[in-house]
């Protein structure tokens, strides 16, 4: 099993226009995949098509091997994939420990009895994900925030954190939609490195980003979409030099 | 302060003014108050950390007030026996009722529930071989406890003050559990709940149906405590009131929904000259507090962690 994501032949529209059309291509185990694209070339709707978010009009998806097609999107996490959002869906209502331990939930078993009676499982699962998601934040370095609100950080923070809750539940295959956008120079700069440290647990990534220098730095394969279709896949040397990319990019 | 010690605070305070109180229109004023802050603690679960609006709620307030009286005056059956029944039925209600209408969403949710607590208020009305229609049903007998009867203001008091503080506690703990996490994520981004691994319809379900629990619970204590019930305790401006008490307290903040309720339980028995008006300036204060302080008292007690 060298694929951990399978994309076969993706088909969405809405109303008239295709957002994603008949799109293929595969994330290899172990790789870190960049799929870019300019502006409305329909990379977020094709995550939301992976995490089933957006129902697809036709094509197929697998996941380490099996069709996805019967999972809900909620099911999905447990699968092992996990995603950031474009636009940060952080709670303002909970602090950013407790953000990332929103992303353990799956891996607590505690039922609502024992969460209504405060009882000992629960309290033994409340740590764990307390202790877990604590690791991740020192792990990406940015344990110093953790009894912070969203709204009282950084906006470079508040991408670290909306990653630290996609990371806390293990996963197998890691989704960022444009985990850059908004970034300094400074900031990008250790995303780079914070990305290839994740990557090094092991974690296989498919990364939606604008910033050419991050990609062209992080990733192994490069997926162009324009207008809804794929118009060219290659390694970063070969995106850079590809005609076609160069005319979506530039030439219109 | 922690939560919960307020909370205990709060308990000996209430405990204290019960047994120094003696007059026993207080008493049962503030009884029926608990009765509120139990509907209202459900609710605030619901709409205050959920998002979800109900303005149904006292159809099932009625619920359980209608179905364990009838069943302890029309069928004999034992007033513990019939609560537990009343309670269990009136909650599957809940939740089956709950699993189409919480597939809307916001106006459309606050339509669906409404129409449902005017179905259940208007069987109640109609249906008077059972409920005894506008009249009221009377005869409903005192609780007692293994031959310890409810019998004075201050025993009910106590009782149904210690069950109401029991009933915020696990409602405190559900919400700092994983499932608090949980709805504050439904709430605030349901979409992005998905992808946590949150199967959002299920757990908007859940809530309603423990919400709906709460509240037939207080329903099903109202009838054994006053003994008689009438569909025009049960209507849309009771379920409106409810609405108003967690709006005013503050969405998902346990201590200024409580005294939201108990003071608003309070201030219509006391003013009973402008009975009339009531509802009037019931309205008024929820546009007030809609305008001024969105965030209802929940400020008040931000010390509270
Ligand atoms: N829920 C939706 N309803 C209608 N149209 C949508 C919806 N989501 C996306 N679209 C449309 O689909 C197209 C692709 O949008 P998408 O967000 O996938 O682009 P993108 O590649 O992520 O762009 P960006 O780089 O700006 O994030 C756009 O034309 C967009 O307007
Ligand atoms: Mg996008």
């Amino acid at each position: 099993m060298d694929k951990i994501i399978s994309i076969d032949s993706i088909t969405k529209s809405f109303g008239g226009i295709k957002a994603v059309d008949n799109v293929s291509f595969f994330v290899k185990n172990g790789e870190i995949k960049a799929l870019i694209g300019p502006n409305g070339a329909g990379k977020t709707t094709l995550f939301n098509i992976i995490t089933k978010l957006y129902t697809k009009d036709s094509g197929s998806i697998s996941f380490m091997g099996n069709s996805i097609e019967k999972y809900k999107s909620y099911e999905l996490i447990k699968l092992g994939m996990s995603r950031t959002f474009q636009n940060i869906q952080l709670i303002n209502d909970l602090n950013v420990l407790e953000n990332v331990m929103l992303g353990y939930h799956i891996n607590m078993k505690s039922n609502v009895l024992d969460a209504f009676l405060s009882l000992p499982k629960n309290k033994k699962y409340e740590k764990e994900a307390e202790k877990t998601s604590y690791y991740i934040l020192r792990f990406l370095k940015i344990d110093n925030i953790e009894k912070k609100y969203p709204n009282e950080i950084p906006f470079g923070y508040k991408r670290l954190v909306e990653i630290a809750r996609a990371l806390v539940s293990k996963p197998k295959l890691l989704l960022l939609d444009e985990p850059a956008a908004g970034l300094n120079e400074s900031e990008t700069n250790r995303l780079l490195k914070t990305i290839f440290r994740i990557w090094e647990q092991g974690v296989s990534i498919l990364l939606i980003e604008h910033d050419m220098n991050l990609v062209m730095n992080c990733s192994h394969s490069v997926v162009v979409m324009d207008e809804g279709r794929k118009i060219a896949e290659g390694p970063p040397s070969y995106i850079q030099n590809n005609d076609e990319v160069k005319r979506a990019y530039f030439g219109k | 302060m922690s939560q919960k010690i307020f909370l205990l605070i709060l308990f000996v305070v209430i405990m204290v003014f019960g047994f120094f109180v003696k007059n026993p229109f207080i008493l049962n004023m503030m009884s029926l108050a608990a009765l509120s802050v139990i509907v209202v603690t459900g609710l605030n679960l619901l709409l205050g950390f959920a998002g979800q609006i109900s303005l149904g709620h006292a159809g099932f307030v009625a619920m359980g007030a209608y179905i364990s009286a009838v069943f302890s005056v029309k069928f004999n059956i034992n007033p513990w026996v019939a609560i537990v029944l009343a309670v269990f039925i009136t909650s599957l209600f809940g939740a089956v009722i709950g699993y189409p209408t919480l597939k809307l969403k916001s106006h459309y949710l606050a339509m669906a529930t409404l129409a449902i607590g005017e179905i259940i208020h208007s069987v109640v009305n109609n249906y008077v071989d059972l409920t005894g229609g506008p009249q009221g049903l009377t005869g409903i007998p005192m609780l007692s406890f293994f031959g310890f009867s409810f019998d004075s203001e201050i025993k009910f008091y106590i009782f149904v003050w210690t069950l109401t503080f029991l009933l915020i506690l696990m409602s405190i703990n559900l919400v700092n559990s994983r499932f608090g996490r949980a709805y504050k994520a439904i709430k605030s981004k349901e979409n992005a709940a998905y992808a946590f691994g949150i199967n959002v319809h299920f757990y908007k379900v859940f809530i309603f149906t423990v919400s709906v629990f709460y509240a037939s619970l207080a329903g099903a204590l109202y009838a054994f405590y006053l003994g008689f019930i009438s569909p025009s305790s049960f209507g849309l401006i009771q379920s409106i009131d409810y609405v108003v008490m967690v709006v005013i307290g503050g969405m998902g903040s346990f201590f200024g929904v409580f005294f939201t309720s108990v003071i608003l339980t309070i201030l219509p028995n006391i003013l009973t000259s402008l009975e009339d008006y009531w509802p009037i300036a019931n309205g008024l204060l929820l546009i007030l507090a809609m305008m001024f302080m969105p965030n209802g008292l929940k400020g008040l007690f931000k010390w509270i962690k």
